[in-house]
């Protein structure tokens, strides 16, 4: 049970004429091993979850449970000592913003790696061990531990900033768009790069607007709407339910709505094979060798 | 670069050689750094026909921004030996002189929908334009009314940016562009930091333009393959030259080079060009309905 | 919390929104020479006070200004006005009434409370004149009052439309600049930031933290804005036409005769005020 939500209610500007109610009774229990996706329109209330993970917001009422860490957002008296144990959990989850490279402001890179896990206490010489470590991890060598991170690419900057968080060591990340803004070339090494971190035993959440990459990457995909958690299901359940997703304006990817076109034209697809465009030829080529 | 007074006697030249064409780069060499050996250009030449849609496309630092900011005279090309090498607007050279009426014909939509967002409002975003360009206060509020029409805004003329999505906002800079009747329109990744819902508002705006505003040069400069693959031509740029110049069908027809530079090519094309490997060959495909009928037959 | 924030502009459509804000600019430095004169009599000074509070208040109440913001800021400078009182305790050059706590050897005059209280007065009806100006006054109208009222200035070649231009850029980029710190300081956080507790070297890292990633996109903003700002055809040294109508009417002008004749009043009275009160208790003798 590494992450556990019961009842959770969130509001910007409680008391006030401009309350806004952001979340609305998230229960969600997500279990074992997992490298999930959290999808919803702009504003449907995924960033403001995502920051109730480590603790940057605090719930109006309902519980989070995260591995040993507990938050009570019903006992109000606790939120005045929630300082207690909130440091711990924020580098148990560890939580990459969107457009992270903005976050950089060392002289050097490896010194912008190093300013996370020294701010959580970590001796200098292990801080160090774990900095280059991180910075191997994302894929750049030693020639970049000098140089100051404003002189490097975007792609480039961003890796230091996620490699800023994994230097925490945390045991759940999470990612807030990692991919936008990038193209299509950095986006694949992206992705394979939190595959990469998933496989070194990091649990990952992954929030995005990408639905190629929930198909192809996702364990499972939550998603939100206007405040609440509508689905909690795998990529392949979610993209072939038509009417929920017209519901909360998201369209299927290309791969699978073309696999779905198939499949009801009388091609028998297999759904489960499909994740990106070659299982998908493979999958006709398959189907029509059978045919034959 | 300095800017200087128009002269109102100041004599048009067009080029011979380049007078058919809106747009036009002639051996133009660029890099940002003096110092620098390597050229973020080079010796870049292609041209764009008026009234065209043209895509360029490339990965991050190929040069892509360079180009737009180029023409828009924000920089400057390099000086050569050759006489004739620089950019040319409608047949006519761009240099020092002239190059704040040729800006005039040029409007430009950039990548980051807050940081273009200029006036208070909607309307004062929109009329910002207007005001520099001296119109008169009634024509003004005929322009920003016609305009937001356009873009479909005009229900949120009293708007401030921070109530806006990032998809509006970007539609409200495309009517601030628009306003000034520019004859060529560049859009500088205009929708590469907008959320799905936006990228499909500014495509069926752009879809809308060019149906309403037939003279309208358009150049896009992308990641969206599938936008690419709508456009009348499609240029491809790999580290500072071109690659190739064509009809998107010839382009991503003949992809080798492009997957060479790793470089995306549409959805129903690829498909294709897998299934081939695979042995399931198909005519033509290039949207799902034919696909179906190809493999459902 | 953003919205509640004094003197954010928010957009009604009352008497005080409607005003020319030329007009009001005009009114605020009248008053605040008004709250600013010293009218020779302690009695006097606090009638004028609480009159211009009085006047003060109806116009909030009119132009739907609220009340809680300018509280909230006078709260937050409590310690501004600890600090002044016990200043003006501490200055020696005082003469007048004074009175003792018990045994102690120190006198508190009744002016350095007096004094103190002026500050107090002073700075409150400053909050609220200003929170009045720019809640009622839209960011795009006060730049053009600016621009208008410092109009002469052009003719001494101060570039009075590109101060102003800056200014309404400003207002315009303020909120977005809050959403950047909001967000850099949570981003901050996650990385093991406390932005509350710590070390003063600590404090220091945290603030760098903060502050060199800002300067930086806001360099990158300023950058992007500029071209495209040049790209829409802008330059300072050109003329421009105004977008927005602007109409004088005549409330307007009757607000200016008005001022005009407040601005006397005040002048009048900081000279003969004296007098004038004396005079005035004369006649109960």
């Amino acid at each position: 049970m590494p992450i556990k939500i019961e009842k959770l209610f969130y509001d910007y500007n409680p008391n006030t004429p401009f309350v806004s109610h952001a979340l609305k009774d998230i229960n969600l229990d997500i279990d074992g091993n997992f490298f999930n996706a959290l999808i919803g329109e702009t504003g449907s209330g995924k960033t403001t979850l995502v920051q109730h993970l480590n603790g940057l917001l605090w719930p109006n009422s309902g519980t989070i449970t995260i591995d040993e860490h507990f938050i009570n957002g019903n006992d109000k008296k606790l939120q005045k000592k929630k300082k207690k144990g909130i440091k711990k959990l924020r580098s148990h989850v560890g939580l990459v913003f969107q457009f992270p490279e903005y976050q950089l402001f060392e002289k050097t890179v490896i010194k912008d790696v190093l300013f996370g896990p020294k701010n959580f206490g970590m001796k200098e010489e292990e801080a160090l061990e774990v900095a280059k470590e991180s910075l191997s991890l994302v894929g750049l060598d030693e020639s970049y531990y000098e140089r100051p991170p404003f002189e490097l690419s975007g792609g480039e900057k961003r890796r230091v900033a996620i490699a800023g968080i994994i230097a925490l060591k945390p045991k759940i990340l999470v990612l807030d768009e990692p991919t936008a803004g990038l193209d299509p070339l950095s986006e694949k090494e992206m992705m394979e790069l939190f595959l990469k971190i998933h496989a070194n035993g990091t649990n990952v959440i992954l929030v995005t607007h990408n639905m190629d990459i929930v198909l192809k990457y996702a364990k499972k995909v939550i998603v939100m709407d206007k405040g609440e958690v509508k689905k909690y299901v795998t990529p392949i359940e979610l993209f072939q339910d038509d009417e929920f997703l017209n519901s909360v304006a998201i369209e299927p990817p290309m791969v699978f709505k073309t696999a779905m076109r198939l499949k009801e034209e009388g091609l028998a697809i297999d759904l489960k094979q499909i994740v990106d465009i070659s299982s998908l030829a493979k999958e006709i080529a398959r189907v029509k060798e059978l045919a034959k | 670069m300095k800017k200087k007074k128009i002269d109102k006697s100041e004599e048009v030249v067009i080029d011979d050689f380049a007078k058919d064409t809106a747009i036009k780069f002639e051996h133009v060499y660029f890099s940002y750094d003096d110092k620098d050996k390597e050229y973020t250009l080079k010796n870049l030449c292609f041209s764009i026909m008026p009234g065209s849609y043209v895509a360029l496309i490339g990965h991050n630092g190929s040069g892509k921004s360079t180009i737009a900011k180029l023409i828009c005279g924000i920089f400057e090309p390099f000086k050569t030996n050759y006489e004739k090498s620089g950019i040319y607007i409608f047949g006519e050279k761009m240099t020092y002189e002239n190059y704040n009426r040729l800006q005039h014909q040029i409007g430009m939509v950039f990548q980051n929908p807050d940081n273009q967002f200029i006036g208070a409002t909607v309307k004062d975003d929109i009329a910002f334009g207007l005001e520099n360009d001296q119109v008169s206060q009634d024509d003004m509020q005929r322009l920003v009314e016609e305009y937001s029409t356009k873009v479909g805004m005009n229900e949120f003329l009293d708007r401030e940016p921070s109530a806006l999505s990032g998809g509006q906002k970007q539609r409200v800079a495309i009517a601030g562009t628009l306003v000034r009747f520019p004859r060529i329109l560049i859009l500088d990744e205009a929708t590469s930091m907008l959320d799905p819902k936006g990228k499909r508002e500014i495509n069926a705006l752009i879809k809308e333009m060019r149906k309403t505003n037939k003279d309208l040069t358009i150049l896009s400069i992308t990641h969206d393959i599938e936008e690419a693959y709508q456009a009348d031509e499609v240029i491809v740029l790999n580290k500072g030259e071109i690659l190739r110049q064509g009809k998107p069908s010839e382009i991503f027809e003949n992809s080798d080079d492009l997957e060479n530079i790793k470089l995306d090519i549409p959805f129903f094309l690829k498909l294709k060009h897998e299934l081939s490997d695979l042995g399931v060959e198909l005519n033509d495909v290039d949207d799902l309905d034919s696909l179906a009928r190809e493999l459902c037959q | 919390m953003k919205n509640m924030a004094m003197g954010r502009f928010r957009p009604f459509n009352t008497a005080m929104h409607r005003l020319d804000a030329r007009v009001k600019i005009i009114g605020l430095i009248v008053l605040m020479v008004g709250v600013f004169l010293d009218y020779g009599n302690v009695p006097l000074n606090f009638i004028v006070y609480g009159l211009i509070f009085i006047a003060l208040t109806v116009m909030m109440i009119i132009g739907k200004v609220s009340f809680k913001g300018v509280l909230r800021a006078l709260k937050a400078m409590w310690l501004m006005m600890i600090f002044i009182f016990i200043f003006n305790l501490l200055i020696p050059t005082k003469t007048g009434d004074y009175f003792q706590i018990g045994s102690w050897d120190f006198k508190i005059y009744y002016s350095s409370i007096y004094n103190t209280l002026y500050v107090i007065f002073r700075l409150f009806l400053m909050l609220m004149m200003t929170s009045i100006l720019t809640a009622t006054t839209s960011p795009m109208d006060m730049t053009f009052a600016l621009d208008s009222l410092l109009s002469p200035l052009k003719l001494i070649k101060i570039p009075v439309s590109s101060f102003s231009m800056i200014l309404a850029l400003a207002l315009r980029f303020i909120p977005t600049l809050t959403e950047d710190t909001e967000r850099l300081m949570r981003a901050q956080a996650s990385r093991g930031v406390d932005f509350k507790e710590g070390k003063l070297k600590e404090k220091i890292k945290s603030i760098t933290s903060l502050i060199i990633p800002l300067f930086s996109s806001s360099l990158t903003r300023s950058g992007d804005l500029a071209i495209a700002m040049e790209c829409r055809g802008y330059d300072p040294r050109k003329k421009r036409t105004r977008f927005r109508k602007i109409k004088w009417r005549i409330v307007d002008t009757i607000m200016l005769l008005i001022l005009l004749i407040l601005f006397v009043g005040f002048i009048l009275l900081a000279i003969y005020g004296k007098d004038l009160v004396s005079a005035f208790l004369g006649l109960f003798k």
